[in-house]
């Protein structure tokens, strides 16, 4: 049950860093909400990808403990 | 209430234990005949390490727990404290702790080797377990991804300990109650993915003073398994340029997961909360002119609420800005400022509450809030507020403010919270709070 769909938007802090709310949601339509701060001049791009593919793996983890019953 | 010695250098688990000289040659030897409240001395030289599966029984109690104690054999019992003891448990093998009442003192846990599956050290297995380790270190070797350090499942204080991880899948997992008090990940180990795990709905996690600055920049801080755990963090150290997320994961109802003042850099403001209805973070460009501050940088809240929040239940709230009240027996008013790109929110979506002492003669909580009458009220919009705010990043600024009235009858604290209940939904509140 992947990520099939996302959306982020940033905002750049006083100091520089960069505030981003990043939306994900997989097949279900479940949202995973994940908000923070990054460095400044961060490939927020690069991130974004690393974030959904965390959580692929992770919902595929989920999925697999609930089919064995974990 | 006897003393146990133990040092591996000469020690036989075949003599009594009672001086240096008739030393146990481990600690499964000294927790063969330990009674509660009994103290086990390892000496500094002590190094014992065994290929099997490593199970410390111990006899203490609550009332009366088992110390053991890293100790300079010079003395007899030791007048100084020894980090140095090491207990190791190399190959597929865990260790295990037990018992009702346990405090250590100095000593060095390594489990595993090699790349051996999933091994466990496991720190205080028992439910009804109140365990104390202080100064300790705890080591995975094996780089096997599954492996953890199991932080208790009783109640467990762990208190200016390391923690090192030889795979990114390994972490320190809660499953009781769990306070980290100081300590650091230790340098030279692979830094976890995710540094913290909750594997237990029971878990309840408080991290502190704690330095993170080993890790890798991307480290997440918790992760979340069962659900309603929850967890906080404050007045720690992050790992520099840390691009890493408070939570990394799905959450659910009932969880919660709380960062207060911890940072890379020289800042001291720096908070993030998330649970199943939303997540708030530090936001200092859009701010309240003569709004919150910490003497140098203006701030407020970015409130970012999921598509669960609905009223009147599932609300994402702040967290408590508490403000000592002097006055009784006159009516005051709080006010907490807020600010949205385009939405107006109604007293159904975000409202003020506040707790205040009400009752004269007692610190009993009374608790007013300004949001609708009732469940069944017809909403209506918060008041609009004419305060300035930077709003460089907002296409449509909506000004307002929520207000709420009480009576003070005792001198006390007054905590306000701001509920937000209106789905997918980001709310700037200035956490200024004004009692006039």
């Amino acid at each position: 049950m992947p990520i099939v769909n996302h959306n982020i938007t940033q905002s750049v802090q006083a100091d520089g860093r960069i505030s981003y709310v990043l939306r994900m949601y997989d097949q279900d339509g479940t949202e995973r909400l994940q908000v923070g701060l990054l460095p400044a001049g961060f490939d927020t791009a690069a991130f974004v990808q690393t974030r959904i593919a965390e959580a692929d793996v992770q919902l595929a983890d989920d999925e697999f403990r609930a089919l064995v019953g974990l | 209430v006897a003393n146990i010695y133990v040092r591996s250098t000469d020690g036989n688990n075949a003599d009594n234990g009672s001086t240096w000289a008739l030393a146990k040659a481990d600690l499964t030897g000294a927790a063969a005949i330990d009674a509660a409240g009994d103290v086990i001395y390892l000496s500094q030289a002590h190094s014992e390490s065994t290929a099997g599966a490593l199970t410390i029984a111990l006899a203490g109690t609550s009332a009366s727990p088992t110390k053991v104690i890293g100790g300079n054999d010079a003395a007899e019992p030791p007048t100084a404290v020894s980090t140095a003891p090491k207990v190791v448990a190399t190959g597929t093998n865990s260790i295990t702790i037990t018992g009702g009442g346990i405090y250590f003192y100095g000593v060095q846990f390594e489990a595993g080797s090699g790349s051996s599956s999933t091994l466990f050290l496991n720190l205080g297995n028992s439910n009804s377990s109140d365990v104390e380790f202080e100064a300790c270190a705890f080591r995975l070797v094996t780089t096997g991804g599954g492996s953890t350090i199991a932080l208790g499942t009783g109640f467990s204080l762990f208190k200016n300990c390391t923690f090192k991880f030889a795979a990114a899948g390994q972490s320190a997992d809660a499953k009781g109650q769990v306070v980290v008090s100081g300590g650091s990940l230790e340098s030279g180990g692979t830094s976890p993915t995710n540094m913290f795990s909750m594997n237990s709905s029971a878990a309840r996690l408080f991290v502190e003073g704690f330095d993170l600055s080993n890790a890798s920049s991307g480290v997440n801080i918790f992760k979340p398994t069962a659900a309603p755990a929850r967890a906080l963090i404050r007045n720690s150290k992050l790992p520099a340029s840390w691009s890493g997320s408070l939570v990394n994961g799905t959450l659910q109802a009932g969880e919660r997961y709380e960062m207060h003042n911890c940072d890379a850099t020289d800042t001291n403001y720096r908070m993030a909360i998330s649970d199943y209805a939303g997540s708030a973070i530090t936001e200092t460009t859009i701010v309240r002119t003569g709004g919150a501050n910490d003497g140098t940088t203006s701030l407020s809240w970015k409130l970012v609420s999921t598509a669960n929040a609905e009223y009147p239940n599932i609300t994402f709230d702040t967290a408590e800005i508490v403000q000592w009240n002097d006055t009784t027996g006159s009516s005051k008013t709080c006010t907490v400022e807020i600010i949205t790109d385009n939405v107006t929110l109604t007293d159904a979506e975000c409202w003020l509450e506040i707790q205040y002492l009400g009752t004269s003669g007692f610190p009993l909580g009374s608790f007013v809030s300004d949001s609708k009458a009732d469940v069944l009220a017809t909403a209506a919009n918060q008041a609009t507020s004419t305060e300035t705010w930077t709003t460089t990043l907002l296409d449509t600024p909506v000004k307002q403010k929520l207000v709420a009235t009480f009576t003070p009858q005792e001198k006390g604290f007054v905590h306000a919270v701001v509920r937000l209940a209106k789905a997918s939904t980001t709310v700037y509140v200035d956490p200024k709070l004004t009692i006039a």
